[in-house]
């Protein structure tokens, strides 16, 4: 059994969007059956996050890429952040993924 | 300690059938109530627009819907929540999401105390037809009325 992989939701405050986004993917992780640590963040503090997996809008990803982010680390990026749909798609493969 | 979406959204922190020139002037004037009642500072207002202006407009979290918020700071007095209806609908330069008719504006004093309302807050924008019952809103009382939870299923 691995252990219980950490996800951090990333956003520009680390309290508004990243929050909300935290909360619609517990709801998915819970549906799944999936056990994870979450936790957000502001995107000023990515570059000393240690996790499993970042999640974040895709209007980050220049600065979220222009920090030297772990390459063991999986990024996920959401066009919705707050649509259920888009998480599952994206955010199970990826915990899965790390499984494997 | 008042937590809930309608509890921080108090009928004096409801500003309807607003028609803003410009996104920026949209985030100033649904911080109006927040600054008129001292929670907010003017700092964080113009904070607020920086976080859009430097990470683009992803606080329009869906359909119509946007919340301005930056990081808590000394000019956060006390957690609360104001909002801003724009009938007519104002540019935010989202791909998919504009125009927006609904500003809501988060000023947090801690990492915490706003949870309850920001759940609040994401069940209502999962629901097109109850953003629409509170861009409709006739008066505060209504749009408070609006913003009480739907049955969870």
């Amino acid at each position: 059994m691995a252990n219980t992989p950490t996800i951090y939701f990333i956003c520009g405050a680390g309290l508004g969007s990243s929050l909300a986004c935290q909360m619609e993917a517990e709801e998915v992780l819970a549906s799944h059956k999936i056990r994870a640590k979450t936790e957000h963040e502001s995107v000023s503090s990515v570059g000393g996050i240690k996790t499993d997996v970042i999640v974040s809008a895709e209007s980050f990803r220049p600065q979220i890429e222009k920090y030297d982010i772990d390459p063991s680390i999986t990024l996920v990026y959401l066009h919705n952040i707050v649509d259920k749909d888009e998480i599952t798609q994206k955010l199970i493969p990826a915990l899965e993924g790390r499984e494997a | 300690m008042p937590t809930s979406l309608p509890q921080l959204i108090t009928e004096d922190h409801v500003v309807l059938g607003a028609s803003p020139a410009s996104w920026q002037d949209a985030i100033r004037e649904a911080a109006a109530p927040l600054l008129a009642s001292g929670a907010i500072g003017e700092g964080y207002v113009e904070r607020m627009i920086e976080v859009v202006d430097r990470f683009g407009p992803y606080i329009v979290l869906a359909p119509g819907v946007a919340l301005a918020h930056a990081q808590p700071d000394g000019s956060v007095a006390r957690t609360a929540m104001s909002a801003l209806t724009v009938p007519g609908g104002i540019a935010f330069s989202h791909e998919e999401n504009d125009p927006v008719r609904l500003v809501l504006c988060l000023a947090a004093a801690d990492a915490t105390s706003h949870l309850e309302a920001l759940k609040g807050f994401v069940q209502i924008i999962r629901d097109p037809s109850a953003v629409d019952r509170l861009v409709a809103a006739h008066s505060p009382a209504d749009f408070r009325g609006a913003l009480t939870p739907a049955p969870v299923d």
